[in-house]
């Protein structure tokens, strides 16, 4: 298995499985933390991966497969999506070759991901870490067949408030990332209203509520 | 026929697996395991879609093995356990072992170095023997849904084999 | 050469400093402290600061050995933080303002601790943690403006300790902050409490309830010492923290770290941010508490930055607000 990320929480490498390509995510300890919250974070973190790579699949969402957990050493094998870009890898390269026009060319793509979230929320799957970077396209970015990954912080919940946080942070992960991408976040919005009909109306005024909390605090110190 | 797939996590293990079909005496391979003279896994390739299911399940059952984890006694029971989606272990050999009546048997041999094992096996089974691609015709993918709960919307996004193998993988973890 | 003077009073530190072109010329501040137990109120606040900005203002020209007509820009803070503080200080600037007739400059505070933190570490473009009483941010420059890549969904990290602080009645002199760090240090038992992390935000709420909720009954119970809760908390909320900055790093590319705010002056915090720091070979940069908690020279430094790149604040428009976001100035000064 050869080391090609290490990213905050984790080294990723890729080899084999058996003939089948495969990711090794391996969680590692963070030494500024307290043993006892080290191990307890990370086992939660394994197993909430996995929980939510099992229900998204059930509920017709796109994730790699796990062919092996071992909670022991932090570790998951799971499916390589070779041949893929990060939705953000995308988006930045887009962004530069297209100008102006890149908006409107990553319209679909964002509509996509808005009913893929939306699905996940319908299902009360909150993936917690929504960020461009980790959506994959699989295969030809025009096919938008994207794949979910990276569920350590995921959890679920029905609550509405979750479900706002969630998008609050998919939106700004998208703003801070890709400047002036405001108007992608409105038709992902549009698209999470058809895919999660039943909840999207409270959802989303919840969704505003966090918004504005982060502009109504009273700071003060 | 026999395959022999080594171990990749594990470098001292390896398993071997057979496939027959025109089986004759199942109820006497049966005997043999059961009353420890034969020691290995025997399977029903019914619900078996493809080799890599039962390698991510014997992975899986090899890794308790070695932590002194295992919910069941040999690591041929285990690899059984480790297939199914049940948490009963009598549903597991129930479902997945080889029954007193069929025809056809998949058998997984764990660490059998010196291929004792797999001689004695060879002796004793009396059928046709396949080679292992053809585990695809012998597996029933009806029953296999139905036993792992695989519904269509699941199947939109992934092969049937990368949904079972999910299960198996995620058992420990996930209650199904 | 530009002589800038900051007036600070969004929270209950009144500090009035005076810079000369990146030298700390004077810094005095006077600290309104509440009984133990208690928090402070706006209005009592704003009195501590109306009462007390003469002397301080007397102070710091003194310590600086200048005259009202040496200074050349005016600086005070225009938000975010309490209403009647905020405006109390405001008065005093607005009013030397036009007695020595000098321009005046509003400016954010969030930016004074930034442009104060990274003047005196020389920290070139770290991302910043920026945790406060009344703040938790995590801040990185990118195209004229201090973003916000992580924050507190709900209170703030110093909010959070010092309302603990009450809940164990501890003296808020210095400040009730420092009095957990010093419990802190003899806690040996550590509490699992609630963690939460969502994305590169924190919420502190929750914690916060279930540790007030416990703490008497596990202290009566003998189960855990005070010392040991505020080396849980501390362990737990400092956590929380480190792994959103390491977050942020990861997400810019960074390789250098600015703590800012009072929270900021915590040892522990600086000493798990710095392994933090070292395991990815990356810089802490981290100043003391002369910086760290408000101070007006913060505010005369980013106000003196401002001036340098020709802002002002019209008189009519020196006005405060409550809420102003880091990532709503634009930053003029740097490239």
């Amino acid at each position: 298995m050869k080391l090609i990320k290490q990213g905050a929480e984790a080294k990723i490498y890729r080899g084999d499985f058996y003939g089948r390509p495969c990711i090794l995510k391996e969680r590692f300890s963070k030494s500024y933390r307290q043993p006892a919250l080290d191990r307890s974070l990370t086992a939660q973190r394994i197993k909430a991966e996995v929980r939510a790579l099992f229900r998204c699949r059930l509920h017709g969402i796109s994730v790699p497969t796990v062919y092996f957990v071992d909670i022991d050493s932090s570790c998951i094998y799971m499916e390589d999506i070779t041949d893929s870009c990060t939705v953000r890898e995308y988006i930045v390269q887009t962004q530069k070759e297209n100008g102006d026009s890149a908006i409107s060319q990553l319209k679909p793509l964002a509509a996509k991901i808005g009913g893929i979230v939306g699905k996940m929320h319908g299902n009360n799957i909150l993936h917690g870490d929504l960020t461009t970077s980790n959506m994959l396209l699989r295969g030809s970015p025009l096919d938008l067949n994207i794949v979910m990954i990276d569920f350590g912080l995921s959890y679920f919940d029905s609550l509405a408030e979750n479900k706002g946080v969630d998008l609050y942070v998919l939106e700004r992960a998208l703003l801070s990332t890709h400047p002036n991408t405001e108007e992608l976040f409105t038709t992902l919005l549009e698209a999470y209203k058809q895919a999660n009909k039943k909840g999207a109306a409270e959802v989303i005024s919840k969704l505003d509520e966090v918004r504005m909390r982060g502009r109504k605090r009273t700071m003060v110190g | 026929m026999a395959e022999h797939i080594a171990n990749q996590l594990y470098a001292d293990s390896s398993i071997i697996m057979l496939l027959y079909d025109e089986l004759e005496n199942s109820k006497e391979i049966r005997k043999c395991v059961i009353d420890g003279v034969i020691d290995a896994s025997l399977l029903k390739p019914k619900l078996i879609l493809d080799k890599f299911q039962v390698i991510v399940a014997a992975t899986r059952a090899i890794h308790n093995q070695k932590h002194e984890k295992m919910t069941t006694k040999t690591i041929h029971s285990e690899i059984l356990f480790c297939l199914s989606p049940s948490k009963n272990i009598s549903d597991s050999y129930r479902n997945f072992g080889l029954g007193e009546e069929d025809k056809c048997i998949l058998v997984v041999i764990v660490d059998d170095q010196d291929n004792s094992k797999l001689n004695a096996l060879q002796q004793l089974i009396k059928g046709r023997q396949l080679p292992l691609s053809d585990l695809h015709s012998t597996a029933d993918t009806s029953a296999i849904k139905k036993i792992y709960k695989i519904r269509d919307e699941e199947l939109e996004v992934c092969s049937l084999l990368d949904a079972v193998v999910t299960r198996i993988s995620s058992k420990e973890i996930v209650t199904l | 050469m530009v002589i800038a003077i900051g007036f600070e009073g969004s929270a209950n530190k009144l500090g009035i400093g005076i810079m000369k072109d990146g030298v700390v010329l004077a810094n005095p501040r006077h600290t309104y402290i509440t009984p133990p137990g208690q928090g402070f109120l706006p209005r009592d606040t704003a009195k501590h600061h109306q009462a007390h900005a003469l002397d301080v203002l007397q102070k710091a020209l003194d310590e600086a050995k200048i005259k009202p007509e040496d200074i050349d820009v005016i600086c005070y803070t225009k938000g975010p933080g309490m209403g009647a503080p905020l405006v109390s200080t405001a008065i005093v600037a607005r009013t030397v303002a036009q007695l020595w007739q000098k321009p005046i400059i509003g400016v954010n505070h969030c930016i004074g601790h930034i442009e104060m933190g990274r003047l005196i570490t020389g920290a070139d473009n770290p991302t910043v943690l920026y945790v406060s009483g009344g703040n938790t941010q995590v801040i990185a420059y990118l195209e004229h403006r201090y973003r916000i890549f992580g924050e507190t969904i709900d209170i703030a990290v110093g909010n959070c300790l010092d309302r603990f602080a009450r809940v164990l009645k501890l003296s808020n002199d210095p400040s009730p902050g420092y009095n957990i760090e010093q419990l802190a240090k003899k806690g040996k038992k550590f509490l699992e409490l609630p963690y939460t992390v969502k994305g590169m935000d924190v919420s502190f709420s929750g914690l916060l309830s279930y540790i007030e909720e416990k703490a008497p009954g596990l202290i009566e119970s003998g189960e855990y010492t005070p010392e040991d809760l505020c080396f849980s908390l501390q362990e737990t909320v400092f956590a929380m923290l480190i792994e959103i900055t390491e977050r942020a790093m990861a997400h810019c590319g960074s390789d250098e770290v600015l703590i800012v705010g009072g929270v900021g002056c915590n040892q522990r915090l600086q000493e798990m941010m710095g392994i933090m720091t070292e395991e990815r070979g990356a810089k802490l940069y981290a100043t003391d508490d002369r910086f760290c908690i408000d101070n007006g020279a913060m505010i005369a430094q980013a106000g003196w930055e401002m001036f340098r790149t020709g802002q002002t604040t019209p008189l009519q428009e020196t006005t405060c607000t409550q809420r102003f976001r880091t990532d709503e100035v634009e930053v003029t000064w740097r490239s």
